[in-house]
């Protein structure tokens, strides 16, 4: 069903993009990566030539060995250990900027 | 360079073991020869003296109780996304520059218990994202042969460190090509283990369905000997195999009679360097005369495994590297701000740019809108190019290929086009995809003195077929004997 691979990836969309991937870009970044990403996706979108009717996604394929675990805890609190990497602490907690207004 | 650094893990075990030489002896050789060489080739991010010192002392101390593990008294140095608990561990990233673990790696515990002596954390591509190691956001690697060409990537510095003498062994990462580019760019061995074979816990995440970890080092039987030390089920990684690991290093031999060997035609076409052609046809000829049958074959969807793999792993990695937010742990930047705007500065200032290009196209791949035609296109085409090699293992054994279209390549030449250095991987990508082993082993050298590799891939955990086979082919070629002139 799919013919070509939509493309018209503009400075707009990656902008879009950008904000979903919680990037803060700067002006020349966002023109650049509008080129580099263009000139890539064009490249990828010869991916839409490969018949896929009826083949199946590989997402199971390659978890041939897949398995489950007991839900239990098995390791034992470091609470001090993991808050020393912490950026901002108060006490026992990760401090965070302000959220909501 | 000190004779002692010349051995193999397999030789220095039977010294360290007849007590030729104490732990400590070879330790201080691995640190004299860093401090010798570093300052040329940039190798190690971080260099733990003192650590590899005690753990040494440890090691000679329980050999004199008569203890004896695999390892014991063996330097080795890892690849910086491999978290070491105590040990600066910074996937060559700003984001993560001063950031301690509070854990091991799964691997990491594994070498502890088998006795190794870590020397320090090897430089990379930021987030293994490359194939040059100039990703990385703190200094470029030299390759050891030439200074003038990258190590390969992304794992150039564990190949870089592995040849020049720095440490006996090392363990890489390899998502698309990351152990086995490098190891021929620096003339080693490099095994990407199957998929599930080795632990992935504690390995910084790039793209989780398709990174495995593996050993590099000098010679066939020495990354067997890494291999089984590492291997086997863990139930920290819902992925990792629970078969029972052979032991590949006692099961070495020189098995070559009667193995059926394919040469898929798309990986002798266009764009192969003819040299690198040669050497990889000799060594086919060589494993030939000793027994070994041959055949063409063709793996068709070859010519899509790039944009397959490059829409998969940047997606995994979209959202892999979400997790680098600047709560827990890591850079922060824009305390002052909102929320929102504390995490897009932060990642703005903490990753490079090669990361950011992936995240943008992950994230592109995986929005409305775009996701069937990509991501999901990816997935289906990811089946036809794992079909392609299981039909090709109905009438084969081994697949043989060059690991990469050309010798390592210059500093510089490739930076500043993402898209070609993209397509260095056009070999090794595809083993991946099918979750395949495969082995990059040296098979000579070009016109001008660098080396070359064969790369060996073998079925679903065959990962003994692959090191029987090499280990065969190291003999006839004695390749590994050469040494860089670093």
């Amino acid at each position: 069903m799919l013919t070509a691979a939509p493309m018209g990836l503009d400075r707009n969309k990656v902008r879009e993009i950008a904000a979903l991937a919680r990037l803060a870009l700067s002006p020349q970044e966002e023109e650049s990566l509008t080129t580099q990403l263009e000139r890539i996706l064009s490249y990828f979108s010869r991916l839409s030539e490969v018949p896929t009717e009826d083949v199946p996604p590989a997402t199971e394929a390659l978890t041939r060995s897949f398995h489950s675990r007991d839900d239990a805890v098995t390791n034992t609190p470091r609470v001090e250990e993991f808050l020393e990497s912490a950026p901002q602490r108060r006490g026992n907690f990760f401090v965070v900027p302000k959220i909501i207004e | 360079m000190v004779e002692v650094l010349k051995l193999s893990i397999t030789r220095l075990t039977e010294l360290l073991r007849s007590r030729a030489v104490s732990a400590r002896e070879v330790t201080e050789a691995c640190l004299k020869r860093i401090e010798a060489v570093e300052p040329q080739l940039s190798a190690l991010l971080t260099i733990c003296p003192e650590l590899a010192l005690a753990q040494a002392d440890e090691a000679d101390q329980r050999r004199r109780k008569g203890e004896d593990t695999p390892l014991l008294g063996v330097p080795l140095a890892l690849k910086d996304v491999i978290v070491t608990r105590g040990v600066r561990t910074t996937a060559a990233s700003r984001i993560l520059e001063h950031y301690v673990p509070p854990y091991d790696a799964t691997v990491v515990e594994r070498l502890r218990a088998a006795g190794a002596v870590l020397l320090g954390k090897l430089n990379c591509d930021e987030f293994a994202m490359g194939s040059s190691t100039e990703n990385s956001a703190f200094f470029i690697t030299r390759n050891p042969w030439n200074l003038e060409r990258v190590p390969g990537g992304s794992s150039g510095g564990s190949a870089a460190a592995v040849a020049a003498g720095e440490c006996f062994g090392s363990l890489g990462s390899d998502t698309g090509g990351s152990i086995r580019q490098p190891a021929a760019c620096c003339g080693i061995v490099g095994l990407k283990p199957t998929y599930g074979r080795v632990s992935r816990y504690g390995l910084i995440a790039y793209a989780s369905s398709l990174d495995q970890i593996g050993p590099m080092t000098r010679t066939v039987a020495d990354a067997a000997v890494l291999l089984e030390a590492i291997a086997g089920w863990d139930p920290a990684d819902a992925t990792s195999s629970p078969l029972p690991v052979p032991s590949y290093s006692a099961a070495l031999a020189v098995e070559v009679k009667g193995i059926r060997l394919a040469l898929p035609k798309e990986f002798f076409g266009e764009g192969l360097d003819p040299e690198v052609r040669g050497a990889v046809l000799q060594a086919v000829d060589l494993l030939q005369k000793q027994g070994a049958l041959v055949r063409e074959v063709s793996l068709p969807h070859t010519a899509y495994s790039i944009p397959t793999y490059y829409m998969i792993a940047t997606a995994e990695a979209s959202s892999n590297l979400a997790r680098f937010d600047g709560v827990r742990y890591g850079l922060r930047v824009g305390e002052e701000d909102r929320v929102q705007e504390m995490y897009a500065l932060t990642r703005a200032k903490g990753f490079g740019a090669e990361v950011k290009r992936r995240i943008m196209l992950g994230t592109y791949a995986l929005s409305a809108g775009y996701y069937d035609a990509y991501y999901l296109k990816a997935l289906k085409v990811r089946t036809l190019i794992r079909r392609d090699f299981e039909a090709a293992f109905e009438e084969a054994d081994l697949v043989v290929t060059p690991t990469a279209p050309t010798t390592a390549f210059r500093l510089g030449e490739k930076a500043g086009d993402p898209l070609q250095m993209y397509l260095s991987d056009v070999y090794t990508i595809a083993a991946n995809l099918a979750g395949l082993p495969a082995l990059s082993l040296p098979c000579g050298f070009d016109s001008q003195g660098l080396p070359i590799g064969v790369q060996l891939i073998g079925q679903d955990f065959q990962e003994q077929r692959l090191l029987n086979a090499a280990h065969a082919l190291e003999r006839e070629l004695g390749v590994s004997e050469r040494w860089p002139p670093l």
